[in-house]
This record gives C-alpha cells, structure tokens and sequence, in this order.
C-alpha cells in the first residue's frame, strides 16, 4: 500500500470520519456505513495510485464511497431493506433542507436510477455540492452534471408519481 | 409521492458536505479557506459543523472505531500467499502442536484441491474450513473477512485415526465447540486421510476476531481440557496438535 502504521494512522484520523459520515448519509444505518467505511479504506489503500499525487484525498475518497455505496443500494436485498426499518435518521446538519420523507424517495430513487446519475445525485441533491464539484468528484465535465441530473430527475419524477413503473436501471 | 421530490429543487447555503470535510483536511487553497471562515465566523453555531467533522460519530468512537482501524490495516499489509496463510494457521497456536507442524515442514507436499492447491502437512494434520457460497463452496484463508450468516464446514486431514474437536474462540476469549455438533462437548474419533466433517455451523451476530481451533488428540478429550492463552492462542494437553484458522468478522 505505499503507507506504515503511522501514516495510515494519520490517514485514518483525518479522513476516516468523513468516509464514514458519508457512507451514513447515503446508505442510512450504521452497520452498513461501517462497513462501506472499511472497504473504501482497503480499496483506496490497495489501489496502484498512491495516496502522495493527489490534490485532494477528500475528493477521491468521496468518489470511491459515492461509488462503492451506490452499488450497495442497488444490491436487491439491502434496496428492499432501504425504506423498511433500517432508515435511520440522519445527522441534522447534513441534509437539513430535505424531510424525512424526502430523503427515504431519494434513497429509493437511487436504489433503481442509472449508476452515473445516481451518483451525480447523491453529490448534488444529498450533500449539496455545486456542479462544478460534482463533476471533480465524478471526472466528468459540469455539462455531463447537468444531463446526469435531468435523466436522474425525469426517472425520479416517473419513478415516484407511478410506483409501479418498472425499473429503468441501465449497468 | 409528489412531496417527496423536494430534494430535486434543493437550494444548498453555504459550503457544501465536500467543502467542509476539505477544509478539515487543509485541502483548501487560501481563497477557499477564507470564505469557509467567513462563512463560519458570520454564526458561531456553525462551528459544531466543524467540530463533528473531525471525530467519528459515537457508533465508531473508542474502542469501536478502533477495531476498525485495526481491521483495515490488517487487510492492506503486504498479504503473504496463500502458501504462507496456510503455513501460519499451522503454527500460530505455539505449544507443542505448533512445535510438531513446524519441524514436519520439510516434508511439505501439495495436492490439487478444489479452488487451486491447498498444502497438506506430512506428519502433521490438516484443517480445512470450507464456506458455502451461491454456487457451492470456498476454501476460507485465515485472516480473510467472515459475515454473521457464513455457513461453514470443516475437513480434517489426518495421517492415522484421530480423536478430533473443533473449538471456536471468540476475542473476548470465550471458547465453544463448533464440532461435534451433536452437544456431547467432547472429541470424536475420525478415520485417518481427508475427512470432511459432519454437519455445518453458521456464524453468529457477534462480530471481531474469532478462532476456530482444530484439536487432533491421541485418545478422546472434553472440551474442557483446553484453555485460552491468549488471542488465537490455546493452552493444548500432551498428546494434542491444534491448528486455528483466523476469521475477521464484520457486519453483514
């Protein structure tokens, strides 16, 4: 992996919270943010690129968790689990403009939406970032933000006005 | 439903999740930053937004976030290959059993097993732990990840007629029979060569380390003869070999 004990320690402390904060945040419960948390670490500490040539480590690790926890939801099993009574809460300040209600929707959207634009929602819609950081977390280009979100919102917009509708998930 | 798609015209104030965990991590360049504390000083409320960022929620804090930690910087070490894994289960409980394997290792040879070449001891005894999957079964490496709901069976390989017992060692140093199965808290005798053991165990909620110890006894033994030494480790009787395979278990 490129780092001793130490400075995986340090790399830990300074980025392990907010990896699993934002684990959190899209998946609901604990359990499974802490678990995303322990796979993000192993697959950033266990990827060819080493951790010294990035600009922004938080910027990667956001990628990887955004990545990894999108395809978690999209698992059948943990995505009929999503709006049953696993939903936790979550932190207050994190997503203090959507309800509850909202939040369950968006979880469920994502669970079905097309891997990219779920992933360029979850950046947008549930942390808040603008489009251009989207698109540095993501490694596209602010317009492929913006056609990202209007697919993902035309299938949400289907999605939760005909709950019936099939899934219009695209691998 | 139509309420619920609010968060498709949220109107974000202020830095965003991405921004603050930078700033955090002094990520930022100087404009950035400025703004940031700008943006903190204008409502002294908002450096709680600071401060939680920079500890784990209370579900990881202490000793929890800890084992994590612990968890990830054992999966990234350089891993050995699987011949070294193995050679390590053989000799990690120390003692006389250990002391054996070791000294049988020149006459290693391998033999083809069903999902690559698993190493069998000559003089010695081998243990096998085989978890199910959706399309059969894999052989479990010690140290790999095991799930509360991992359905396990084991094999034993033994040069003569052994009496056997499978122990599982939980880290806070609680010992239970994993085999037999059928509640006697005892060895039973198995025929000498590979034999696959009867039955199947699913592990438990409890997650951390946990030792499943292969006992091989020269004649029948409760399980009350053995003792924990220490993590993965077993005080073993005379006349005893014990093999551990390592699970490290994490939440489903």
């Amino acid at each position: 992996m490129g780092l001793d004990r130490r400075q995986l320690r340090v790399l830990w402390d300074t980025h392990g919270p907010m990896v699993h904060r934002r684990a959190r945040r899209i998946l609901g419960n604990d359990a499974d943010a802490e678990d995303a948390t322990q796979e993000v670490f192993i697959r950033a500490l266990s990827s060819a690129d080493g951790f010294a040539e990035r600009a922004s480590v938080s910027t990667w690790l956001y990628r990887i968790t955004t990545h990894l926890c999108i395809n978690r939801i999209r698992d059948a099993r943990r995505r009929r689990e999503l709006w049953e009574e696993r939903v936790e809460p979550v932190e207050p300040h994190a997503t203090e403009a959507l309800s509850h209600a909202e939040i369950i929707a968006l979880r469920r959207v994502l669970a079905e939406a097309e891997p990219q634009c779920a992933q360029a929602a979850v950046c947008v819609y549930l942390d808040g970032m603008s489009h251009e950081e989207a698109a540095e977390v993501l490694e596209v280009s602010r317009r492929t933000v913006g056609n990202l979100l209007e697919r993902f919102a035309t299938f949400a917009r289907k999605r939760l006005s005909d709950p019936d509708s099939k899934e219009a998930s695209h691998d | 439903m139509t309420d619920s798609l609010g968060f498709l015209s949220r109107k974000t104030e202020g830095p965003s999740e991405l921004t603050l965990d930078r700033y955090v991590a002094g990520e930022l360049g100087d404009s950035a930053r400025a703004e940031v504390d700008r943006w903190l000083a204008a409502d002294p409320t908002r450096a709680a937004r600071i401060a939680e960022r920079r500890a784990f929620p209370s579900p990881l804090s202490g000793a929890r976030g800890e084992q994590l930690f612990a968890r990830i910087a054992t999966a990234v070490e350089p891993r050995p290959s699987r011949f070294m894994s193995w050679l390590r289960a053989l000799t990690s409980p120390g003692g006389v059993g250990g002391l054996v394997v070791v000294i049988a290792l020149a006459l290693v040879v391998t033999r083809p097993w069903e999902s690559g070449e698993v190493l069998r001891v000559k003089g010695g005894f081998g243990f096998l732990v085989h978890r199910k999957t959706a399309t059969g079964s894999e052989v479990f490496v010690s140290g790999d990840i095991a799930r509360p709901g991992d359905v396990l069976r084991f094999e034993v390989d033994l040069p003569e007629p052994r009496h056997v017992l499978v122990l599982s060692h939980e880290q806070q140093g609680t010992l239970s029979v994993a085999w037999p199965l059928d509640g006697s808290e005892s060895s039973r005798r198995v025929e000498a060569g590979p034999r696959a053991l009867d039955g199947a165990v699913e592990l438990d909620e409890a997650v951390g380390d946990e030792w499943l110890h292969a006992l091989s006894c020269a004649g029948p033994m409760p399980a009350s003869a053995f003792t924990v030494a220490g993590p993965g480790r077993l005080t073993v009787p005379d006349g005893c070999r014990s093999i551990a395979v390592h699970l490290r278990k994490v939440a489903p």
